[in-house]
């Protein structure tokens, strides 16, 4: 096969290669009316307007615009136009694609065919290898490939089956004159069918083992290395059809027992259309309350309880004690502890700083506080600039120390006086202070 | 009490039913306690009766039989039965639960064994009870999850599930828990409501009516 990204290559064009569900029904149905024969345009236009006012399930306006475009649609890949003429007909992308569907629509199940297939195979594939093992290839060219698409069909209509069965049933208990027996009747028949199908086909894949049990030969010789890649490719096959075979039987299985729970409730009709009522009617007119600044929590309308699904005071609850080990327990290993000699002077060198600091803090307070009881007041904002003076420029000692003075001074002995003009000192001209006087009350 | 398999096992089952399961034969396993009760169900009717003021009842028919205590029915029991005592099946979870049961039962989805399947159905097929559910969902407080209604929906779904489980309702497959088998008891969801249901038109009109 010629190498292809079929991907990128299918992508731009993929609604002409691959109809969309009203293009494929309309070329059906032009298929169906004529085949190999040639039509006209408003043949065309007809059926265009017959199908899509049954899917769309309204009478359809003559649109002309529409029709010409779904008709240019389908001239790329499905019909071909005669210019001339004024005729179309299908190309053989569209015959092939209309016959696709035909055969797997009309195609049924053929147990004795299925036997036959098998057995053919096995014949071919034993002829091939008396002459030579190489063979094999031509066999899975000629017989296999051939073949094997056609076995892998023939489980699919039994599944599809099932599928149908099981809508089947779907739609008629919906029904509202449904004979609910009946239907279950009739679909348990249909479904045991199925599985005698499924019985038979797997007699009839017995063959598969038989396949298989030559090709498994054939890979203990060392001659036939080689071929295993082919030989690999029909075990594989033979195993997945059989696997599907009984993925059919096993659904088939699992719905039986389910049917057989309606037998028991095909009274109930009128309660099944009252109980979908009830479930709207719940949905509708659920609300949210909210309490004590909880979560807000839904609640349905009065009428209708809460349903109390257990007392949990009633279910015994077990508490497990685990039995406490006394043994004795491996002493405990000594932390070590060192001494970080730099670390420690470091600490030591920083308190020093900061009791030192402190005490400058108290020399400064009681040498105010000395004043104030010498002289009766004293002028604030100069000590403060004196402070800074003598103290190397320490901002910190100096706001420090007024902090300090004036928690002290805040009681009825002294007075504390600021008047908002500002003080400077020449020596620090980006600080300014407000006139601030402390007075000692006689 | 005579019985030899009282002694394996009576203690798991009045566990299970205490805790609110419901009993059939496929669920819980093992088939034992469907048998023990199948057995002696008058008498241990009787013992609930006396012992506990519980009502232990059966219903379902045929293979479709199954046991439980009643709890929702009056204020029977000898246990405290002040509402703040009790556990009630989350509101929400109830829509789920009904949502399923007319999917699942009423249309007849009988194949359907997957709890994601359920989810995708749902929006696939069922618009009106989807939008009516993520109204409902989109108004709720979720404790933890996402803030997107799909998945918190999703999560819901999940949970009402887990205590369907823990109900009898279902049985949850052990290796992939998104797997599950529908059971008999499912119908207990519908039958607690049958007086609501049977009187719904009526319902219904008085609402209309103020």
């Amino acid at each position: 096969m010629k190498k292809l990204d079929l991907y990128s290559e299918a992508k731009p064009r993929y609604y002409q290669l691959i109809p969309n569900r009203e293009d494929g029904l309309i070329l059906l149905a032009l298929y169906q009316k004529y085949q190999k024969q040639e039509f006209t345009e408003d043949q065309i236009i007809q059926i265009i307007n017959k199908v899509l006012s049954d899917l769309r399930g309204s009478n359809i306006r003559d649109e002309g615009n529409r029709n010409n475009i779904i008709i240019l649609r389908l001239q790329e890949f499905f019909l071909w136009r005669d210019r001339k003429r004024k005729v179309y007909g299908f190309k053989n992308y569209g015959e092939e694609f209309c016959q696709k569907v035909f055969k797997r629509l009309s195609e049924s199940y053929h147990p004795a065919k299925i036997e036959r297939l098998f057995k053919h195979l096995l014949e071919t594939l034993k002829t091939s290898l008396e002459k030579n093992h190489a063979d094999l290839l031509i066999w899975i060219d000629d017989h296999f490939n051939v073949r094997s698409t056609e076995l892998a069909q023939q489980i699919e209509i039994l599944d599809q089956q099932v599928s149908e069965s099981v809508d089947d049933f779907r739609f008629q208990i919906k029904q509202p004159q449904a004979n609910i027996l009946q239907v279950i009747e009739t679909i348990s028949t249909g479904l045991d069918q199925i599985k005698k199908h499924v019985h038979e086909l797997t007699t009839g894949f017995q063959i598969t083992y038989d396949i298989d049990d030559i090709l498994q030969d054939m890979l203990k010789d060392t001659a036939n290395f080689e071929l295993l890649d082919s030989i690999n490719l029909v075990l594989q096959y033979n195993q997945n059809v059989r696997n599907h075979l009984d993925q059919v039987s096993t659904r088939i299985d699992k719905i039986k027992p389910r049917i057989r729970e309606f037998i028991f409730e095909f009274n109930q009709r009128e309660l099944d259309r009252k109980t979908d009522k009830f479930l709207h009617y719940l949905l509708d007119n659920a609300t949210y309350i909210r309490e004590n600044s909880q979560p807000k929590r839904l609640i349905f309308p009065e009428e209708i309880d809460s349903f109390s699904i257990r007392i949990p005071e009633s279910v015994p609850r077990f508490y497990i004690l685990t039995e406490r080990d006394f043994a004795r327990k491996a002493p405990l290993v000594p932390a070590v502890r060192s001494v970080d000699v730099e670390q420690t002077k470091e600490m030591m060198a920083k308190n020093i700083e900061k009791l030192e600091i402190k005490k400058r803090i108290q020399y400064w307070t009681t040498g105010a506080l000395d004043q104030i009881d010498r002289e009766g007041k004293l002028d604030f904002s100069p000590f403060f600039f004196d402070i800074l003076n003598r103290e190397q420029h320490n901002l910190n000692i100096a706001v420090r120390t007024a902090q300090r003075l004036v928690k002290q001074c805040n009681s009825w002995q002294y007075e504390i006086t600021v008047d908002q003009n500002e003080y400077h000192d020449p020596h620090y001209l980006n600080l300014s202070l407000w006139n601030m006087t402390i007075l000692k009350k006689t | 009490m005579l019985d030899k398999t009282a002694k394996n096992t009576f203690a798991k089952l009045d566990y299970l039913l205490k805790s609110g399961m419901h009993i059939q034969r496929d669920f819980p396993k093992p088939v034992s306690l469907y048998a023990f009760l199948d057995r002696h169900y008058r008498s241990l009717q009787a013992y609930y009766d006396d012992f506990f003021e519980m009502l232990l009842k059966k219903e379902g028919e045929g293979w479709n039989t199954y046991f439980y205590i009643d709890f929702h029915e009056g204020s029977r029991g000898k246990i405290p039965t002040d509402n703040q005592y009790r556990s009630y099946l989350k509101s929400e979870y109830i829509l789920i639960g009904l949502i399923f049961f007319k999917i699942y039962k009423l249309d007849g989805n009988m194949e359907l064994a997957k709890i994601s399947d359920f989810i995708n159905l749902l929006y696939q097929e069922y618009d009106e009870l989807l939008n009516k559910m993520q109204r409902i969902v989109s108004s709720i407080e979720i404790d933890a999850g996402s803030d997107l209604n799909e998945e918190k929906l999703k999560n819901m779904v999940y949970k009402a599930f887990a205590e369907f489980e823990q109900l009898g309702w279902i049985a949850r497959d052990t290796t992939d828990s998104d797997y599950f088998t529908y059971q008999p008891s499912f119908e207990r969801l519908r039958r607690i409501y049958y007086p609501q249901i049977e009187t719904i038109d009526e319902i219904i009109k008085r609402k209309e009516h103020g």
